[in-house]
């Protein structure tokens, strides 16, 4: 069986740290709900696992199956198994859905896919995450919806089939049908291929639909504590405020974004200098 | 001594194709009301092509460059209710000068140049695609696009000249230019010469890097970095190829698919 090991992970950005010595365990076939306050880390932890550049791990370690996951590139780490769905799905233009696709299931076998499977495959995805088959054709992302961003993401998780799938917020943006269809394809896919599960989300309904083994509460950049789903229901039913009587951690309160400096120019501008006006 | 120049007649519907190899110059003549479309699959070092197109007549002109070249030369006049469009799909390691100039001179006239280059190296490229509206009525569209890769430049001028009087004309221009390296350069300069009031005129140029994010998230599955680049190029590049038959479009999807 593997299993994902996240030992005393720190993670900053832009020299600001997030992650203040992670642990966390997951294992293939398990359902962990990673809840937590916004702004505490919990989509970093994600992204640090899948290699974003911008974060920058300075210490600790991720071990996935017995390998330094921090020694691969992003997409050793795909091809070893792990698989984001993220919460903002990158919009490509010109890049087309099924070129991407192929190009992605190629990447995570021996031989070519043969373009029958592939698109019998493809198919069979569409279907399962109710997007349109000619959804293929259009570029990647580009123009979709947020539900339709959502679904693909999905989508490519049962295309890939990975050992262990982190899924950030998924949820946010689906309607209900859409929630139904998302957790259905979650629930299948760890049953029938045991793929773990890392979710993040606000919300009490999916949990209650892929019935996490497991929850993490994540807090200032730690996991505060690990336990059953009744976690779930309890911060579901009560908010963040007990964790700090019970387990003596101070909550520190989102910081308020500083809006990044930017100029907007016009045509006009150039001759407005230029003369001096 | 004077350089040569090489006459080319067609009329009707057709499509022919030229070679520019040991040609100093060259003109082609387009009757009225035919329909046109030339290809040109090889080139000269420095190359004048003229083109005249007939009344209520429609061109289609399709230059796939390869190979290196000095200087390109198009001049094109088109007169009243005929259409010239020209395509480019730019692969040469090298592009000192290009230069286009389409005077439209009757009245509901049109024409278009889509570019799509690729540079690469320490390679200069350096397009100047201009249009005189030399009356009402007339319509021009600049669509250019260009990948940037190594320490290579891509410089585009667009011009668009509305002349006096030139009413209801209609000039847009668009260039995107990507940058995939560090030391990529590129120069988008968008100019709007306009004499003219009661007329309509937009240009939009976006000049930037490969997106981090675009990159990262192709590589979150399992894409290697060199396909994942490939594919944003041919994102960016290929959409030309639909103006070009199977073959050549065949052959842009090859040579785009192996440059990383």
């Amino acid at each position: 069986m593997k299993s994902l090991k996240i030992e005393n992970l720190h993670v900053e950005i832009e020299g600001k740290e997030i992650l203040k010595g992670v642990n966390l365990e997951i294992n293939e076939g398990e359902i962990l709900a990673l809840l937590g306050p916004n702004g505490h880390g919990k989509s970093t932890l994600l992204a640090a696992i899948m290699g974003n550049p911008r974060y920058k791990v300075t210490q600790g370690k991720i071990i996935f199956d017995g390998k330094d996951v921090l020694s691969m590139s992003v997409d050793e780490r795909s091809k070893a198994g792990l698989f984001l769905a993220f919460q903002n799905p990158s919009e490509i233009p010109g890049v087309v859905s099924a070129d991407f696709f192929k190009g992605a299931m190629n990447a995570h076998r021996e031989n070519k896919i043969k373009l029958f499977e592939f698109y019998r495959s493809l198919e069979e995805a569409c279907k399962e995450v109710n997007l349109p088959f000619d959804m293929v054709n259009r570029n990647l992302n580009d123009g979709f919806s947020g539900g339709e961003k959502k679904r693909n993401e999905i989508l490519q998780m049962i295309l890939l089939n990975p050992s262990i799938a982190m899924l950030d917020e998924i949820d946010s943006g689906l309607d209900v049908d859409a929630i139904n269809i998302v957790s259905q394809s979650i629930v299948k896919q760890n049953r029938e291929n045991n793929t773990g599960f890392l979710v993040i989300s606000h919300y009490a309904r999916l949990f209650d639909l892929i019935k996490p083994s497991k929850a993490a509460i994540m807090v200032n950049g730690r996991i505060v504590t690990v336990g059953d789903s009744s976690l779930i229901a309890r911060i579901d039913k009560e908010g963040y405020e007990w964790i700090e009587k019970e387990l003596k951690v101070s909550i520190k309160k989102e910081e308020e974004q500083s809006m990044n400096k930017v100029s907007i120019g016009v045509c006009a501008t150039k001759e407005v200098l230029k003369n001096g006006k | 001594m004077a350089n040569s120049i090489t006459s080319y007649f067609y009329e009707g519907v057709n499509k022919n194709t030229v070679s520019l190899k040991n040609e100093d110059a060259v003109s082609f003549l387009i009757h009225d009301n035919s329909n046109i479309v030339l290809d040109i699959d090889s080139f000269n070092k420095d190359n004048k092509i003229s083109i005249v197109v007939g009344n209520n007549s429609f061109m289609k002109l399709r230059l796939l460059v390869l190979e290196n070249i000095n200087s390109l030369e198009i001049n094109v006049n088109v007169p009243r209710g005929s259409n010239f469009d020209l395509i480019i799909a730019d692969f040469s390691d090298e592009i000192s000068s290009f230069k286009s100039l389409v005077n439209l001179e009757g009245e509901n006239s049109e024409s278009s140049v889509h570019l799509a280059t690729l540079s690469s190296k320490n390679n200069k490229k350096k397009f100047t695609v201009s249009f005189n509206h030399k009356v009402g009525k007339t319509k021009s569209l600049i669509d250019c696009y260009g990948v940037s890769k190594d320490s290579s430049l891509i410089k585009i001028d667009g011009i668009s000249h509305i002349y006096e009087n030139a009413i209801k004309a209609d000039a847009t221009q668009k260039a995107r230019v990507i940058l995939f390296d560090k030391e990529s350069e590129a120069i988008a300069n968008p100019i709007l010469k306009i004499d003219c009031n009661d007329i309509k005129a937009q240009h939009a140029c976006a000049i930037g890097s490969l997106r981090e994010e675009h990159l990262y998230y192709l590589l979150s599955r399992g894409i290697e970095i060199n396909e994942a680049r490939s594919l944003i190029t041919l994102g960016y590049l290929l959409p030309i190829a639909q103006y070009f038959d199977e073959k050549e479009s065949d052959k842009i999807k090859e040579i785009i698919g192996g440059v990383f």
